[in-house]
C-alpha cells in the first residue's frame, strides 16, 4: 500500500488552478524529492498531503485516510518549512519539550545533540534566530520527530553549504536507522541526488516525472556536436532541449536510442554522454533555456 | 496502518497544555491590567462626593471593584480575539492537531483563563476593601469569604461566566475575521447600526441583551443561559474554523 | 449621537490594538515561560493574603452603614407641616423645652446657623414653648430603590442657650462626616443574598439646617433685630 495516493487531485485557489488532475502514488519508506520550478505547486501539494488545505477535487489518501482534519494523519506526519511558527513565549528548549508531547517517536536526545552540533543554544527564542539557523532548527525538529511521513518544504533555505551538507547527512543517517516516508522539496537537485530514491517533478500543474532517480538519470542523452551534424543525425527522437555554447551545440534527447543509433552518432563526431538527474530536471523544466536573456534580447531588438 | 493513534480527547488535552505554555504572556497581561486597575485607575472604582459647607460637611466615597471587572472583561475580549490569529493557528498546527482538537484546546484554554479572571477579580475586591478600610470610616457592604463563602464563590462563578462569554464572543468575531476580512467591515457597520439603533430606542435594546444575563435571578437559569450561549458561540466559531485552511498564502 | 457611534469604536479599537501589541511584544522580550507561571502563582498568593487581611480588617471594623431613608421622607417639609399643624415625625425632634421669660424676649446675636420659626399664640403667659428640630443630612441617592442614606443621626448640635430674657444660639460644632463605602461590583452581586445597597451612582444630597420652632404668647414682647444683609441665608428668622 502506498503511503500517499492521489487520484485526479485538483487544487484551486479561487479561480486559480494550482494542481490539475494529479494522480500518483508515493511508496512507503522512500525518500522522494519533490522538484519543480517556483510556483509549480510543490508546496501546495505538500500542504494538501499535510491536511493543512483541502483538495478541491479528486481523491487524496495518506496512509489510507483523507488528511484534511484527520487526527491520525496529523499524528503520523510532520511538515517542516520556513514558515513554521513557534510561540514567542517559548525558547528552543521549551519547543523541544512540546514536541515530545506530540510526537510519539520523538527523540529528544538526538534533537539536543544536533542542536548542540549546529550551535543552537536551547535558551534562545525561535523568533530571534537568523534565517539559516531557523531553517536548521526546523530541520532538526523534522528529523527528530521520526514521523512515519516527514515532509520538508525547502528545508535548506538560508543554510550555508556546510549546514546543508550536514542536514542531508543527518537526514540520511536517521532515515537508514529509522526508515520512514520522506518528501523533500528543493531547487537544488544536484545536492540531493545522492539522497533521493524517487523524484517527483511537478510541472505544468501536474506530474512531469515520477519514478526512481536512476530512471531520470537514464531518461536522456546529451549530444554535443556541430549543429549541422546534429540536425542530420539526431532526428529520430524527441529533442527536449537545445543549447549552444561556442561552436558546439548541445541537444538533450530522449534516451530511446538503440546501440546502433548511438554508434552512428558517435561516428558522426557527436559526443554522447549521459545526463545527470539535476541536468535532466533542469532540461525538463526548461531552466537551461536562454530564458531570461531572451527577454532582454527581445527588448533590445524592439 | 498508523503507527500512532491519538484520541481526540487526549490530543485536545495536549494542545491545551501547549497553549497554556505558549500563551503565558496573556496571563501576565491580565495581572498587569488588574494592577493598573487597582493602582492607577483607583478612581474608576472610586467615586467621592463632597457636600455641604460649614458647619456640616460630608465626604462620601464609594469604592468597588468595578474597574477591575471592566478591565478583566476587556482583556477577555482581546484574548479571545488573539487566539484566532493566523500565528496562533500555525503554531498549533505545527504540532499534531485537527480543527476539532484545536477548537477544543482553545475552549479549555478559555475556561482556564476565565476561571483565573474570575478568581483574581473577586479577590481584588478584597484588596479594594483593604484600601477602603485603610481610609477609615469605612463601611463594607458586601460579605467576604468567611462570612458568606457561598456568595464569594457565586461571585467567582458569575465573573468567570461573563469572562468566558466575552472570550468566546471575541473568539467568534475573530474567527469570522480570519475567514474573510470582509467581516471587519461588516462588524463595523453592524456596530454603528447598533449604536444608532440603540440611541433611537433609548437604550432599550442594548439593555435587553444585557438583562438577559444580568437580570436573571436564578443561579441555575443563569448557568443554563451561559452554557447555552457558550455552546452556541462555540458551535458557530467551530463551523467556521472547520473550514479554515492553515498556512494558506 | 453619530459622533459617539463612530468615536467609541475607534477608541475601543485603539485600546485593543495597544493591548494586542503589548501582549505580542511581551513574548518577544526574553521572558521564560516559567516566569509567567511564577508571576501568576505569586499574584494569586498575594491576592489570597489580601483576602485574609481584608476579612480580618472587616471583622475588626465595627462601622455600620448609615440607615436608609426613602426619598420622600428625606424631603419632609417642616415649615408647611408646622403651618398646617400636621404631624411631624418624632425622629426629627431634637428637644422640646419650655422656658419662662419676664415679659420681654430677645434674640440677640442672631441666627447662628439655625432657622427660627416664631408663632405667636393668643393668651397671657410668660411661657415659651420651644421645639428644636434636628438639622438633616441625607446623601447618596440610590437610584435603584429611591432612597438616601440618613446621616442625620451623625450630626452633632448645640441646643440654644436660654436665660430669663433671651435665647442665644451657640456656634455649632463643625461636623465633618466622612464615609467610605465599599461594595462589590454590581455585576458580581447578581445572586447575592444582600443585593448591593448602592449602585455606585451616588448623587444628590438633602441638607436641612437646624430649625427652632418657638410658640410665644402674644403677651411677651419680642425684641428681634432685623438683619440688613439679605445674603446671609443661614441666618433666618420668620414670623408665622
Amino acid at each position: 500500500m502506498p503511503a500517499i495516493s492521489m487520484k485526479n487531485v485538483t487544487k484551486k485557489y479561487r479561480s486559480l488552478t494550482i494542481l490539475d488532475q494529479v494522480s500518483l502514488n508515493i511508496r512507503q519508506n522512500v525518500i522522494t524529492g519533490v522538484v519543480g520550478r517556483n510556483g509549480a505547486g510543490k508546496t501546495t501539494l505538500m500542504k494538501m498531503i499535510a491536511g493543512y488545505t483541502k483538495e478541491t477535487g479528486g481523491e487524496l489518501r495518506v496512509f489510507g485516510e483523507r488528511p484534511f482534519n484527520s487526527l491520525s494523519v496529523s499524528s503520523n506526519m510532520i511538515f517542516i518549512d520556513d514558515m513554521m511558527n513557534f510561540p514567542d513565549a517559548l525558547t528552543l528548549g521549551d519547543i523541544l519539550i512540546e514536541c515530545e508531547r506530540f510526537y510519539a517517536n520523538w527523540d529528544g536526545e538526538l534533537a539536543k545533540r544536533l542542536l548542540e552540533y549546529f550551535y543552537l543554544p536551547l535558551t534562545l527564542k525561535h523568533r530571534i534566530l537568523s534565517k539559516g539557523k531557523r531553517s536548521t532548527f526546523n530541520a532538526v525538529v523534522g528529523i527528530a520527530a521520526r514521523c512515519p511521513l516527514t515532509m520538508f518544504d525547502e528545508p535548506i533555505t538560508g543554510m550555508d553549504s556546510a549546514a546543508r551538507r550536514d542536514f542531508y547527512r543527518a537526514l540520511l543517517k536517521d532515515y537508514i536507522a529509522h526508515p520512514r516516508t520522506i518528501l523533500l522539496s528543493s531547487h537544488h537537485v544536484e545536492e540531493m541526488e545522492d539522497l533521493l530514491e524517487d523524484v517527483l517533478l511537478i510541472d505544468g500543474k501536474g506530474v512531469g516525472f515520477h519514478g526512481p532517480i536512476i530512471e531520470l538519470q537514464e531518461k536522456f542523452l546529451s549530444l554535443q556536436g556541430k549543429l549541422d551534424m546534429l540536425e542530420a543525425h539526431a532526428n529520430r527522437h524527441a529533442v527536449i532541449h537545445r543549447s549552444t555554447a561556442g561552436p558546439l551545440t548541445e541537444w538533450i534527447v530522449d534516451n530511446e536510442h538503440t546501440e546502433s543509433e548511438i554508434d552512428e552518432l558517435k561516428q558522426a563526431g557527436i559526443r554522447v554522454t549521459p545526463v545527470s538527474a539535476s541536468n535532466a530536471y533542469l532540461a525538463m523544466t526548461g531552466q537551461t533555456r536562454g530564458g531570461v536573456d531572451d527577454v532582454f534580447n527581445a527588448m533590445e531588438r524592439a | 496502518m498508523f503507527s500512532t493513534q491519538w484520541s481526540v480527547h487526549e490530543l485536545a488535552k495536549r494542545q491545551f497544555l501547549f497553549k497554556l505554555n505558549a500563551n503565558g504572556p496573556a496571563f501576565s497581561m491580565l495581572i498587569v491590567l488588574q494592577i493598573i486597575a487597582t493602582v492607577f485607575l483607583g478612581g474608576a472604582s472610586t467615586s467621592t462626593s463632597d457636600y455641604g459647607s460649614e458647619p456640616f460637611s460630608l465626604s462620601y466615597t464609594t469604592v468597588s471593584n468595578d474597574g477591575q471587572v471592566g478591565l478583566t472583561l476587556f482583556w477577555a475580549l482581546i484574548v479571545g480575539f488573539l487566539l484566532t490569529s493566523a500565528a496562533q493557528r500555525n503554531e498549533s498546527f505545527v504540532f499534531v492537531t485537527n480543527r476539532l482538537t484545536f477548537q477544543l484546546a482553545n475552549f479549555y484554554f478559555f475556561c482556564t483563563a476565565a476561571l483565573l479572571g474570575g478568581v483574581t477579580t473577586v479577590m481584588l475586591g478584597s484588596v479594594m476593601k483593604i484600601i477602603t478600610l485603610a481610609g477609615g470610616h469605612a463601611v463594607i457592604e458586601t460579605a467576604g469569604l468567611f462570612s458568606a463563602p457561598l456568595e464569594f464563590f457565586l461571585q467567582i462563578f458569575v465573573m468567570a461566566s461573563y469572562t468566558l462569554l466575552l472570550m468566546l464572543v471575541g473568539y467568534t468575531l475573530g474567527t469570522f475575521v480570519q475567514y474573510s476580512r470582509i467581516f471587519i467591515m461588516l462588524f463595523a457597520l453592524m456596530w454603528i447600526g447598533f449604536m444608532q439603533f440603540s440611541f433611537f430606542m433609548l437604550g432599550t435594546d442594548t439593555d435587553s441583551l444585557l438583562q438577559f444575563y444580568y437580570a436573571e435571578p436564578s443561579v441555575w437559569l443563569f448557568a443554563l443561559k451561559v452554557l447555552l450561549s457558550a455552546a452556541a458561540l462555540f458551535g458557530i466559531s467551530f463551523w467556521v474554523t472547520n473550514r479554515l485552511e492553515v498556512r494558506n498564502p | 449621537m453619530m459622533i459617539f457611534a463612530i468615536v467609541t469604536p475607534i477608541l475601543l479599537v485603539l485600546g485593543l490594538l495597544t493591548i494586542m501589541m503589548t501582549v505580542k511584544n511581551m513574548g518577544r522580550i526574553q521572558i521564560k515561560k516559567n516566569v509567567h507561571r511564577k508571576l501568576i502563582i505569586g499574584y494569586l498568593i498575594l491576592l489570597f493574603i489580601g483576602v485574609i487581611t481584608a476579612e480580618i480588617m472587616t471583622s475588626m471594623n465595627d462601622q455600620e452603614p448609615p440607615p436608609k431613608m426613602p426619598e420622600n421622607a428625606a424631603q419632609f417639609d417642616l415649615r408647611s407641616a408646622i403651618e398646617q399643624d400636621a404631624a411631624i415625625p418624632e425622629r426629627l425632634v431634637a428637644a422640646r423645652r419650655t422656658h419662662e421669660v419676664d415679659g420681654i424676649f430677645a434674640i440677640p446675636d442672631l441666627y447662628n446657623g439655625a432657622y427660627i420659626l416664631i408663632e405667636r399664640t393668643p393668651g397671657e403667659s410668660n411661657i415659651i414653648e420651644e421645639t428644636v428640630f434636628k438639622p438633616e443630612l441625607y446623601a447618596g441617592f440610590d437610584v435603584s430603590d429611591g432612597s438616601y442614606f440618613d446621616l442625620t443621626g451623625k450630626l452633632q448640635i448645640e441646643l440654644p442657650v436660654w436665660d430669663s430674657r433671651s435665647m442665644r444660639i451657640p456656634k455649632q460644632p463643625v461636623n465633618k462626616i466622612r464615609y467610605s463605602i465599599y461594595h462589590d461590583s454590581n455585576m458580581l452581586t447578581q445572586f447575592g443574598s444582600s443585593p448591593s445597597t448602592s449602585t455606585g451612582m451616588v448623587s444628590g444630597t438633602v441638607l436641612g439646617g437646624m430649625t427652632i420652632y418657638l410658640r410665644i404668647p402674644e403677651s411677651i414682647e419680642l425684641d428681634i433685630s432685623e438683619t440688613e444683609d439679605e445674603f446671609e441665608y443661614d441666618q433666618y428668622i420668620e414670623l408665622l
